[in-house]
């Protein structure tokens, strides 16, 4: 169990580490008199930083003007395969150092060409930023860099190059943002999301995007409590047998753990461990820190669950146990700790949903897992979908064991009342079932008893008219006849009412 | 026999919920292609009946001006005490006061600032330092830009990263939903990224070590490592040109128009100066 767990933590780290690998940014050092200085691109895969191709993206691009020049004019074209829509638009920013300048300007998207054209009616003096950002473009769809072109405008009219700006690195379209763009297209989608409130909560489009993302944090929410939870079994033991134990300082002690951690919160228990470990010098990896706290928490909630569990079998076992020339351990181990699991089960398992659900209060601290997974998505898109998302994925978990508890109880139940309440019921059903039963052949038996009648009358007839012997065996035979037929249909009361 | 029963009761339960759904999708389509009047009698037939004042813009509630902030981000919005006070609120209150409407403040997160707006039923605008981008606008209206900002990045004081060459690859933190985060997201591509929901704990994060640099908005970095936070510094600041605006409602756009005036007279008669003054002493 634990292998897969690691499994599901190591690729949900590696995950991460690709992902921040994925790109790289090359600094640019070329000789011009407009220095381009950036050029990026917005992550447009829901939930990730990838740039994906031929998908609407947000290209971010910054140049300063050198030393001796005034630039009055610039067009930024983008690579071969790029597009441009009707929602493409542009926004112009000039920064003197960090002070936001206003200058005239107009700025435009040719879509045929794919340039981005910024005029200026002043030139730009030397040393002043430009930062062109440029919403709802789309880079080509490739697997590999880009970077864009162009040229620029000077005060005297020369036109000069503007050289290879930074690449930006693109990936192809993934299977569900291929979806999720073709819903956008669909008129029943538009109708749906006309709806403020189904647009805000059930996005047919970022259901299927975030899908993705979203499984990812699943997977390492559900590794994180199936390390977790097996931790905190012993953890919960050893402090259930302190707290029974007569050594009184043994006692304290798991008295003080249980009371602490079940007094306080998780969620503040989380905050001290991931805030205040540091501090102390102690630097953990998240996910492990994150396992610690949930084993440490979960820990003292089984303590009380196996204390009361190994309280709640009869004192007459211990005294039997013992007066069968049993140890204390032995009568530990083998006769009240046996029965004690099958009684603690149920509410473990139901401890587990909790430690389950609670792996949500680690995205307070930065810890990626399903709720930050999708509240991600939510901050970037300003939609709640990816909250519904993500609540069916703690749903995919905890409503089979929801189930499996009540199973549990129900069993437990029984088994405690020595095939109580449950098995009655049944019994009682049973009953029901076979008194309509008796019903149904007391009826049958009429019948019978009427066709037999008929029966001996069509013999008594016979034998009147014919006052043969071998009638009498053809009575039997009609008899048997009846008998077979009855057999036949046992319940069939109807038919065999229109027989008769 | 008790399977049954449970059976039928949950297919009853998702029938309603179904046929509610239809319903809900019936009555919202209609009222969407109705006209731009559909939020205030979609509102109207909910417990919260939007007035239409003189001026035409719609508030949730006659005289009141409900907004609604994040207010963890010293100096513009924060908490003093209950109080919830900055650059922000004065310009807020002062604008109401122009309005004259009654100001009412509530706190949230402010990742999700943009959805309550959106949303149109809790709130009637937001001020929160929120950076004017076209994303943003696609989900709700901006007001007029009404400051200037930029981001920055903060560092421990005695960081050994000395500049911002040597950022790309360390890991660094940003506010969930924040221009520092996206900013983090494009141009970072080496470093682990790590979220967080509030400032505070983002910087909290920075002197633990489990991030080395917060990239935030700058005149909120200026502040904290000039009061609380003197054992940090800023180790650059990234000039984005960003400006901040207020959200309202995208069907309330003459709300924004009344706001826009009332900042433009504020501009005007140096009220605005004076408020700014009272927060940012450096700039």
């Amino acid at each position: 169990m634990s292998a897969s767990v690691k499994a599901a933590i190591k690729q949900g780290l590696f995950t991460a580490l690709a992902l921040s690998l994925v790109t790289t940014f090359v600094s640019p050092l070329f000789a011009g008199a407009l220095t381009t200085d950036v050029t990026t691109a917005k992550g447009n895969e829901t939930g990730s930083d990838n740039i994906l191709g031929g998908t609407p993206t947000r290209v971010t691009w910054e140049a300063v003007v050198d030393e001796g020049e005034q630039v009055v004019g610039v067009d930024v074209v983008y690579p071969q395969g790029s597009s441009f829509s009707d929602e493409s638009s542009i926004k112009v920013t000039v920064l003197d150092g960090t002070t936001r300048m206003n200058p005239e300007n107009t700025a435009s998207l040719d879509a045929a060409t794919t340039t981005a054209k910024v005029n200026f009616s002043e030139p730009l003096q030397s040393g002043l930023r430009l930062r062109l950002e440029m919403y709802k473009v789309s880079l080509p769809n490739v697997d590999g860099a880009v970077s864009l072109n162009g040229t620029y405008k000077l005060a005297d009219g020369t036109v000069k190059d503007l050289g290879a700006s930074p690449s930006i690195e693109v990936t192809y379209a993934s299977v569900a943002e291929g979806i999720s763009n073709w819903l956008d297209q669909q008129p029943f989608v538009q109708a749906w999301n006309s709806v403020t409130f189904l647009r805000l909560f059930f996005q047919p489009q970022l259901i299927v995007s975030s899908i993705p993302t979203v499984a990812t944090g699943w997977l390492i929410s559900l590794g994180l409590v199936l390390v977790g939870f097996p931790l905190a079994i012993p953890l919960g033991l050893i402090a259930a047998f302190m707290k029974i134990s007569k050594a009184r300082i043994l006692h304290i002690l798991a008295a003080i753990y249980t009371g602490v951690v079940r007094g306080t919160p998780l969620f503040l228990q989380i905050y001290i461990a991931f805030f205040g470990l540091p501090l102390l010098g102690i630097n953990i990896n998240q996910y492990v820190l994150s396992i610690l706290v949930l084993a440490f928490n979960s820990g003292a909630y089984l303590c009380e669950i196996f204390r009361a569990g190994i309280q709640s079998i009869p004192k007459g076992q211990f005294e039997a146990s013992r007066s069968l020339g049993m140890s204390g351990t032995q009568t530990m181990f083998s006769v009240i700790i046996p029965q004690t699991v099958r009684r603690v089960i149920p509410t473990m398992t139901s401890e587990f949903i909790l430690l389950y659900k609670d792996t949500s209060l680690l995205a307070a601290v930065g810890v990626m897992e399903l709720m930050l997974y999708s509240r991600s998505i939510v901050s970037l898109t300003g939609n709640m979908t990816p909250y519904i998302v993500a609540a069916c994925f703690y749903l995919i978990v905890t409503l089979p064991l929801i189930r499996v508890v009540g199973n549990l109880e129900k069993r437990l139940a029984l088994a405690d009342n020595g095939g109580g309440a449950p098995k009655k019921k049944r019994k009682g059903r049973r009953d029901a079932f076979s008194q309509m039963r008796e019903e149904i052949s007391s009826t049958t038996e009429t019948i019978e008893a009427a066709e037999q009648k008929v029966a001996e009358v069509q013999v008594e007839t016979a034998a009147a008219m014919a006052g043969d012997a071998s009638v009498a065996i053809d009575t039997n035979a009609a008899a048997a006849r009846a008998q077979e037929r009855h057999e036949a249909t046992p319940t069939d009361t109807d038919e065999r009412g229109d027989a008769s | 026999m008790k399977h049954n029963w449970s059976k039928a009761l949950l297919v009853a339960c998702v029938s309603v919920a179904a046929i509610a759904c239809l319903a809900l999708t019936a009555c919202g389509g209609g009222s969407s292609k109705a006209s731009s009047s559909s939020a205030a009698s979609s509102s109207a037939a909910s417990s919260a009946s939007a007035t239409t004042t003189s001026a035409g813009y719609k508030l949730l509630e006659g005289g009141k001006l409900k907004v609604v902030t994040s207010a963890e981000y010293s100096p513009m919005e924060f908490m003093e005490g209950s109080d919830i006070k900055g650059f922000d609120i004065d310009l807020i209150k002062e604008i109401g006061k122009r309005l004259g409407l009654d100001v009412t403040i509530s706190n949230q997160a402010f990742d999700s600032l943009v959805t309550s707006i959106a949303g149109g039923k809790q709130f009637d605008c937001s001020i929160s330092a929120i950076t004017i981008n076209d994303e943003r606008a696609e989900q709700v209206k901006f007001t007029n830009p009404y400051y200037d900002s930029n981001l920055a990045v903060v560092t421990l004081a005695n960081s050994p990263i000395a500049n911002m060459d040597a950022l790309n690859g360390v890991p660094v933190g940003a506010q969930s939903g924040s221009s520092g985060e996206e900013w983090v997201k494009e141009n970072l591509k080496q470093s682990t990224y790590t979220p967080f929901q509030e400032t505070p704990d983002l910087l909290a994060a920075l002197r633990t070590g489990a991030v080395q640099a917060a990239i935030y908005d700058e005149p909120v970095a200026k502040n904290h490592v000039s009061t609380e936070y003197t054992d940090c510094k800023v180790l650059n600041v990234i000039p984005t040109g960003e400006q901040y605006g207020i959200i309202v409602n995208k069907d309330n756009a003459a709300l924004a128009d009344a706001m826009n005036k009332a900042l433009a007279d504020m501009k005007a008669d140096g009220t605005y100066d004076k408020i700014a003054a009272q927060w940012f002493s450096a700039k």
